[in-house]
């Protein structure tokens, strides 16, 4: 007979699970496309109507993904940004947009936007031009953070995605001693913060990726330009904050790396 | 004329101006006010003898007057009118000659002779006999005069070899003079008063005033060369620091080329690296052609500004002056406070990054009890905030204020800011946002009462806009050195407008006299001042009422440097005006060989108070790597010198400053010293400076052609030394023929009209 406990956790796995296949079903229209299609440009006129703010967290639409990552741009939206929308608003006095907002690389609104959140990275497929609007828009300033990509098979896709973007640019861990874990909080502790997966694998990890690591994608002259989470689930961490049974130490720490990335890129 | 005059009147004309009439009579003059009552009473009486019966009544009249008229006068000559004047006895006097030996002397006085020639050729027995009759009247002494004035003595050389013509120096000089025999009574200029030494001439003219010592002046020369350009005037702000555009002036004074098309070039060491082409007016007045330059490195840079000498011109070395400018190698410290983490404070980082002439400090609230602080240098931490106390915050030359509330100062604190720009010099800079401006409750705080622009007018839940509005230069804008992005101004202004708009702005409409307003913005018939400067007290004011010009830098190719050329040259300009604890500054801008130096060094305390307690060593290296040290005169924490350099080129003044042998600190500065021209600047005849100069004194004066009388007239002149003459008036011709025909006039009438 099965521990208890594995009947707890096998059963809240499964409403998880179907929580989760409920919300893909509910995901943007423009997500299906699984690109910067047409519908996520109609999105950002209907966003582009909404009270405009100091700061947007703008959630970047890529191609990627097929199968059920089809639309991997969209994992957890909208409810990791706005969750998280609102842990800014109330932690900083940074006036935020309420609502989230998606924008399409090829978007020319892209460029009002000097912050872009992108997740499933590990999916990620970049083509020269989007490459090259992407080149652009680090070098007039934007910043990106990254997250929620797991494993060698991914890191390999997001490295050759970047290294067209940054031909000679490089990847390197953050210490723990560097501004963006400082400029806000003071982050002395870094550690693996999971997805939900863990309530029905048990683990923190995903895939091979068994140790987090956070990483900065620095251009030719050396500046940060992407905050790489990699083996790490911030937007999970922000979507389930409400939820009970997921831990407030991972919550936590999300937030406060999510707010100090934020921080870091308006002003360095 | 004169002669007529004299013969009618028995004196000369300029005795009855210079003298004072009175009555020489042991009678007191008052009795004459009885005459006309007593005349028109007798002839009253005599006409109604003669006149009664038919006699029309305005003949009557007429008669009556002629004779009160006639009785009057009669009576006024009783008491023995007389003319009383200052005069010198002969050869009891000494008079000064003082004769300009200046090199504007060598310039065309006309009819082929040089300004020199004419003066001698007057003074020349051959030619008249002005110096014997100055000689016959007075004691004279002749000096020439230029920068300094020597006595004449016989086989002296005469030659007009003088680099400078300094009135007030010789007019001191001479008072001081003690020469043989009387004390002096009066003086004598020949000059063609292009004086361009005298800065306090009224000071000395003040003391011949109450000294009673005349001065007369006799002007030579023409006050037009014919045709000429002059570059009368550089202006540029002598320090700037590197990478800085910097926009002066040249004033050009040009005569007889109108319409002429000519060119304004900057060349440094023969190589041309600005010019601006202007139309000669011609007509004698100034002209002020606006001029930017931004010099490439850094250090000192000695440029030549000129106009290409044009054919027929009288003089070609007024044509070109010198410039220096030095590119200060220094990094002034800039105070960004910030109340919320924004875009364009993070821009605005970026643009000043890799700028090491600028240091900025920013101070970001990220949440309502936390600051972020970057760019510190570990001495200041400012942790708590914005700095409590002045020398906190004089460290810095510039203050930035983002959207940060009016309520987050203390009272304190708000007229530190308003001290550190009024009184310290240093720069103030407001952004626009959701708390500044307005917005901010700024109206009505002293801090608004220092910005260039009018608050008050909007509700402050209002005047903030999100909304995008176009950043259009004024006329003003398109001049200011902070916002050239090129050098060509057309290209420039094509760059301004080709620029993204701007996305939120405070809503303000009304500039402060005084203030230029830079930019504005426009939209679907809203128009909002956008940028707006002026000088408050010792420092500068801006307003940005935008924060968004980020778009300049996102919404623009990465390869446009607009963002950053605007934020670096802004900043620039916001502390070029910001003095150094020492400051080191001269009398002029550039020297000419013998002028003397004036040195001012100012020192002031962390507070920016003046620290008389300090010892001041100054070093002056010159050229030729020759060191000396210069004493320094000190008055409350200013302290003055005078230097003669030796040599030109370029000399560098270092001071150094400490209290006790601790808190040392220094300041270094340049002066350049030129071949001298000064003579063919302004170099045309100024009579006008002279007749004030005669005006103020009691003087007369006189055109060269005209002054023969000048012995007998300063004659008369008053002096200490004077006795007064009474000249008796009653036996002027004039009186006894006015008299006869007022007698004959009343006895011909009567005869007429049969009375007699």
């Amino acid at each position: 007979m099965a521990h208890p406990s594995y009947w707890f956790r096998g059963l809240a796995g499964g409403l998880l699970l179907a929580a989760l296949l409920a919300q893909a079903a509910q995901r943007p229209e423009g997500d299906r496309t699984g690109a910067s299609g047409e519908m996520a440009a109609e999105r950002l006129d209907q966003q582009a109507k909404l009270p405009k703010k100091e700061f947007t967290f703008a959630r970047l639409v890529f191609r990627g993904g097929s199968g059920w990552r089809f639309g991997a741009w969209a994992t957890d939206a909208p409810k990791a940004d706005v969750t998280f929308i609102a842990g800014i608003r109330r932690l900083t006095n940074l006036d935020v947009r309420e609502s989230h907002f998606y924008v399409p690389i090829t978007s020319p609104e892209l460029f009002h936007y000097p912050f872009l959140y992108a997740v499933e990275v590990g999916y990620l497929e970049l083509a020269e031009q989007e490459a090259e609007i992407l080149r652009e828009y680090f070098k007039r300033g934007g910043f990106m953070v990254v997250d929620d990509f797991h494993g060698t098979l991914e890191w390999s896709n997001f490295q050759s995605q970047m290294h067209k973007v940054f031909p000679g640019g490089r990847i390197e861990d953050l210490p723990a001693s560097h501004p963006l874990f400082h400029c806000f909080f003071d982050i002395d502790e870094l550690f693996q913060i999971p997805g939900v997966i863990m309530f029905y694998s048990g683990t923190t990890y995903e895939k091979d990726g068994y140790n987090p690591h956070f990483r900065g994608v620095f251009d030719e002259s050396g500046q940060l330009k992407v905050m790489v989470n990699f083996n790490s689930d911030l937007g999970d961490a922000w979507e389930w904050a409400d939820v009970p049974f997921y831990p407030e130490k991972y919550s936590s720490a999300a937030y406060r790396l999510g707010i100090n990335t934020i921080i870091y890129s308006m002003t360095h | 004329m004169d002669r007529l005059f004299e013969s009618l009147f028995k004196y000369r004309f300029f005795l009855f101006r210079e003298g004072e009439l009175t009555f020489d009579s042991p009678i007191s003059p008052w009795w004459l006010l009885l005459a006309p009552v007593l005349a028109t009473a007798l002839a009253c009486w005599v006409y109604r003898v003669w006149a009664s019966g038919s006699r029309t009544r305005w003949r009557r009249g007429l008669l009556i007057g002629l004779r009160v008229l006639s009785l009057i006068l009669l009576a006024a000559l009783l008491f023995r009118p007389s003319l009383r004047v200052s005069t010198h006895l002969p050869r009891k006097s000494r008079i000064a000659l003082l004769i300009d030996s200046s090199q504007s002397m060598t310039l065309p006085h006309g009819s082929g002779q040089t300004r020199w020639q004419a003066v001698l050729g007057w003074l020349d027995p051959r030619a008249g006999n002005v110096l014997a009759n100055l000689e016959e009247r007075f004691q004279l002494q002749a000096f020439h005069f230029d920068r300094e004035i020597r006595e004449i003595r016989p086989g002296s050389e005469l030659p007009p070899t003088g680099t400078g013509t300094g009135l007030e120096a010789a007019l001191s000089a001479l008072r001081k003079h003690r020469g043989e025999g009387q004390p002096l009574a009066g003086v004598v200029v020949l000059s063609d008063g292009a004086d361009n030494l005298s800065r306090q001439l009224t000071q000395v003219l003040d003391t011949y005033r109450r000294e009673r010592i005349p001065v007369h002046t006799v002007a030579v020369g023409r006050e037009s060369l014919g045709k000429d350009i002059q570059v009368s005037q550089v202006a540029f702000t002598p320090r700037i620091l590197p990478g800085s555009s910097t926009r002066g002036t040249v004033s050009l004074t040009s005569v007889g080329f109108p319409g002429r098309r000519v060119s304004v070039e900057v060349r440094e060491e023969g190589t041309l690296i600005a010019s601006q082409p202007v139309t000669l007016n011609g007509s004698d007045t100034s002209q002020i052609v606006e001029l930017s330059l931004k010099p490439r490195g850094t250090g000192l840079k000695h440029y030549t500004v000129s106009v290409a000498p044009q054919p027929g011109e009288a003089i070609q070395r007024n044509n070109r002056r010198h410039l220096l400018l030095h590119v200060d190698d220094s990094r002034p410290r800039i105070l960004y406070l910030e109340g919320t983490p924004r875009w364009e404070f993070k821009f605005i980082r970026r643009a000043l990054q890799e700028d090491r002439n600028l240091q900025l400090v920013t101070l970001l609230r990220t949440s309502d009890n936390k600051f972020y602080h970057q760019g510190l240098e570990g001495e200041d931490k400012l942790a708590s905030g914005f700095p409590q106390t002045p020398d906190q915050l004089y460290r810095y030359k510039g203050l930035i204020l983002g959207s940060i509330e009016a309520g987050y100062f203390t009272p304190s604190q708000r007229k530190m800011i308003v001290d550190f720009v009024g009184e310290r010099g240093g720069g103030f800079m407001m952004l626009g946002g959701s708390s500044s401006f307005d917005a901010g409750g700024y109206a009505g705080t002293d801090i608004a009462d220092m910005l260039p622009v009018h608050l008050g007018d909007r509700d402050p839940d209002n005047s903030y806009v999100i909304d995008r509005l176009s950043f259009e230069l004024t006329a003003y804008g398109r001049q200011h050195p902070a916002l050239q992005l090129v050098s060509d101004p057309a290209a420039n202004l094509r760059r301004w407008r080709s620029l993204p708009p701007i996305s939120a702005y405070n809503r303000i409409s009304r500039a402060k006299s005084g203030a230029a307003v830079l930019a504005r913005g426009s939209s679907g018939g809203r128009r909002a001042i956008l940028l707006a400067a002026h000088r408050f007290g010792s420092g500068r004011a801006i307003a940005f009422t935008s924060a968004t010009s980020w778009h300049w830098q996102m919404g623009l190719p990465h390869t446009d440097r607009t963002h950053a050329t605007f934020w670096r040259q802004i900043l620039r300009w916001l502390v070029a005006s910001s003095s150094d604890p020492v400051q080191v500054a001269f009398d002029r801008e550039i020297y000419q060989d013998e002028d003397a130096v004036g040195i001012e060094v100012a020192v002031r305390d962390a507070f920016f108070d003046p620290a008389g307690d300090r010892e001041v060593e100054a070093t002056i290296a010159s050229p030729g790597a020759a060191t000396s040290s210069l004493v320094l005169d000190r008055s409350g924490g200013d302290y003055t010198g005078r230097f003669q350099p030796g040599e030109r080129g370029i000399h560098q003044v270092s001071v150094k400053a400490s209290r006790d042998g601790v808190e040392p600190q220094s300041a270094q500065a340049y002066f350049l010293v030129t071949p001298t021209h000064r003579e063919f600047f302004d170099a045309e005849a100024n009579p006008r400076f002279l007749r004030r100069v005669a005006r103020e004194t009691g003087g007369r004066h006189y055109a060269l052609e005209k002054a023969e009388k000048l012995p007998e007239e300063i004659t008369y002149a008053d002096s200490p030394n004077a006795v007064l003459q009474v000249l008796p008036l009653w036996d002027m011709p004039f009186l006894f023929m006015l008299l006869g025909g007022l007698l004959c006039s009343e006895w011909f009438l009567r005869k007429r009209w049969g009375w007699i």
